[in-house]
């Protein structure tokens, strides 16, 4: 992936690199619903963007689009310069789009970390087994060597003594740091955050974003879809808002998040502040 | 209103009157009669013939009997549970033909009766005297003797369990869609391809939904195995001892010979489902391995709240430890 960085992708920022994230002219529909009207977004490599709006809006479609959990209608998306889940081609003398077969998409996801807002942990398994779980399965690691990058991880999100605990025995901020563990497990270039805290009691949420705030200090690429304006405000670099399907504007969180252009954005920051 | 308080300065406990339910005690007296009656008509009469039924409970025949029964129970219960999860599979994909054909299976089996099913194995080999292996209409690479491959064992065993397979079919599909979505969902997003997916996480999960109802159904073809007389195949307890009845003119004790080995066999099957209930039930609520009130417990433990948000049993608040991870 890193050497598609090399080549100048139609997707290139001022600079010349290559933003880790970059979503031109995206669409979706469910159905009738158009939901995302046309997102272009530019991520850059070691970034934290987040994303703001009224439910609705389309910022967690949007997130989702990223590692096709959802399909996208129209436009494209790029990450580290690979276009997520097409090949470029010709066919009959045009160029025209492949699909990517099942096993090449799952390859793509392998490489961008989710982390849901209900968790989604493995009930089945501890917190162990649930970051060991995909290491062997997707990265065919050995069980050792993924139990001690396991312990590692479990560790990092100061969760070292729950690491035989199964999901129903650990708090909601627990459950959402073994899942922040389970996606770093895959060595992640990219980590998706949708909603991770709305469904945490008040004072939990503290403990998951400060691992999340660490993460962010460690040079992880993240695009965090959230509420939790102060954590935009202290952590993003870039915040954008998102409202009825499309992104009213995007920019430093010292101006979106302060000093707004759109009335838009304005009237939803009084309501939330 | 204040708390009357014990010397100490505790609250003092509430030492209530209970009530009284005399009709428990009625109900109670009746039911005992009742089944005092039932022993006593069972001990009493003759006909039951309770030192015959001791006579053959252990006899050759009638063990071989309840060996052939548990093992044409295990045997098409194990056929029967991976074939359903086959057809759930199939169920399930994306592909029209798979679908069909397992709906198409489920229809027949599930809508024709079992003896009929177990009379037409039993004449697969008038049907198909031979059976050849090889491309249709085309030649053919291995032949069989019907007679030989297809044996009144074998018809028995199979016979049950397609029919088996098309009922247990159902559980899994309902036991694979009980699963969250969010759970196949997580596992996509970490890489995993489909069939991982539906071992590892779906699978497991959906067998908790699965193991009762298959429990029952295990039971159930415990006594089922009784038609296959129809095959017809005559080894097994249902068989044995009615034959030995009908040799000896004594039908009813040779009856409870077999409701006795029955029932021990069915006894013996719920043990073991409830350990398998236990197995697939971990990691779920009313599991635990330590005590404690579970999620509140280990919001507790993890000492990540400022308060313990709960009081303790003496009605004192714990006011819990502070600090944990920022």
């Amino acid at each position: 992936m890193s050497t598609a960085a090399a080549a100048p992708a139609p997707g290139a920022g001022p600079t010349g690199d290559v933003p880790m994230v970059r979503m031109e002219g995206v669409h979706k529909w469910f159905g009738h619903a158009h939901v995302l009207r046309g997102i272009d977004l530019a991520v850059p490599r070691g970034s934290v963007s987040v994303v703001l709006g009224p439910s609705g809006s389309g910022k967690s479609t949007a997130l989702r689009c990223i590692n096709q959990l959802e399909e996208i209608g129209a436009g494209r998306i790029l990450v580290d310069g690979e276009l997520m889940g097409y090949r470029e081609g010709v066919r009959r003398g045009a160029p025209a789009l492949f699909r990517l077969h099942p096993r090449q998409v799952a390859q793509q996801r392998a490489r961008i970390g989710m982390v849901f807002q209900r968790f989604n942990l493995f009930p089945h398994m501890t917190a162990l087994g649930n970051v060991v779980e995909a290491q062997v399965q997707v990265l065919r690691r050995d069980r050792a060597t993924a139990r001690a990058r396991a312990h590692e991880l479990l560790d990092r999100v100061g969760l070292s003594d729950r690491v035989d605990h199964y999901p129903a025995q650990l708090s909601g901020g627990q459950q959402q740091r073994v899942a922040i563990a389970r996606a770093l497990a895959m060595d992640p270039e990219l980590m998706l955050f949708d909603e991770p805290t709305s469904a945490l009691d008040p004072e939990l949420v503290g403990e998951v974003l400060g691992v999340m705030r660490d993460l962010a200090a460690s040079g992880m690429t993240m695009v965090v879809v959230t509420h939790e304006i102060g954590f935009a405000r202290e952590v993003a670099d870039q915040a954008v808002f998102m409202a009825d399907g499309v992104v009213v504007e995007s920019g430093p969180p010292g101006e979106v998040l302060v000093d707004p252009r759109e009335q838009r954005t304005r009237d939803f920051l009084a309501r939330v502040l | 209103m204040s708390t009357p308080r014990t010397p100490a300065g505790e609250p003092e406990r509430i030492h209530a009157v209970p009530v009284r339910y005399p009709g428990r005690w009625v109900s109670a007296a009746v039911v005992a009669v009742l089944a005092a009656m039932v022993v006593h008509g069972l001990v009493t009469n003759d006909t039951f013939a309770w030192p015959t039924v001791a006579e053959y409970l252990f006899s050759p025949n009638v063990l071989r009997g309840v060996g052939w029964t548990l093992g044409l129970t295990v045997g098409s219960m194990v056929i029967a549970v991976l074939l359903a999860v086959l057809l759930a599979v199939m169920r399930r994909s994306d592909n029209p033909v798979m679908r069909g054909v397992s709906w198409t299976y489920i229809w027949v089996f599930r809508g024709t009766p079992i003896y009929t099913q177990l009379v037409f194995w039993g004449l697969l080999s008038v049907l198909y005297p031979v059976i050849s292996l090889g491309v249709p209409f085309g030649p053919a690479f291995a032949e069989f003797d019907t007679q030989d491959l297809v044996t009144a064992g074998r018809a028995a065993l199979v016979g049950l369990a397609l029919n088996e397979a098309a009922y247990l079919a159902e559980i899994v599909r309902a036991g694979l869609q009980s699963v969250d979505p969010g759970q196949s969902e997580a596992a996509r997003a970490l890489g995993m391809k489909d069939p991982a997916i539906l071992r590892r996480v779906v699978l497991p999960q959906a067998m908790r939904v699965i193991v009762p109802p298959t429990g029952n159904e295990t039971i159930s073809m415990l006594k089922t195995t009784s038609l296959v007389l129809a095959v017809p195949f005559t080894l097994d307890l249902q068989f044995a001892t009615n034959a030995i009845g009908n040799r000896t003119f004594q039908p009813v004790p040779l009856l409870m010979v077999a409701a006795i080995w029955y029932l021990a066999v069915t006894s013996v099957l719920m043990v073991g489902q409830h350990f398998l209930e236990r197995y697939y039930g971990r990691g779920f609520e009313g599991h635990r391995p330590a005590g404690g009130r579970g999620r509140q417990a280990a919001i507790n433990a993890a000492r990540t709240t400022p308060e313990a948000p709960v009081v303790d049993d003496m009605g004192r608040s714990t006011g819990g430890p502070t600090g944990g991870p920022a």
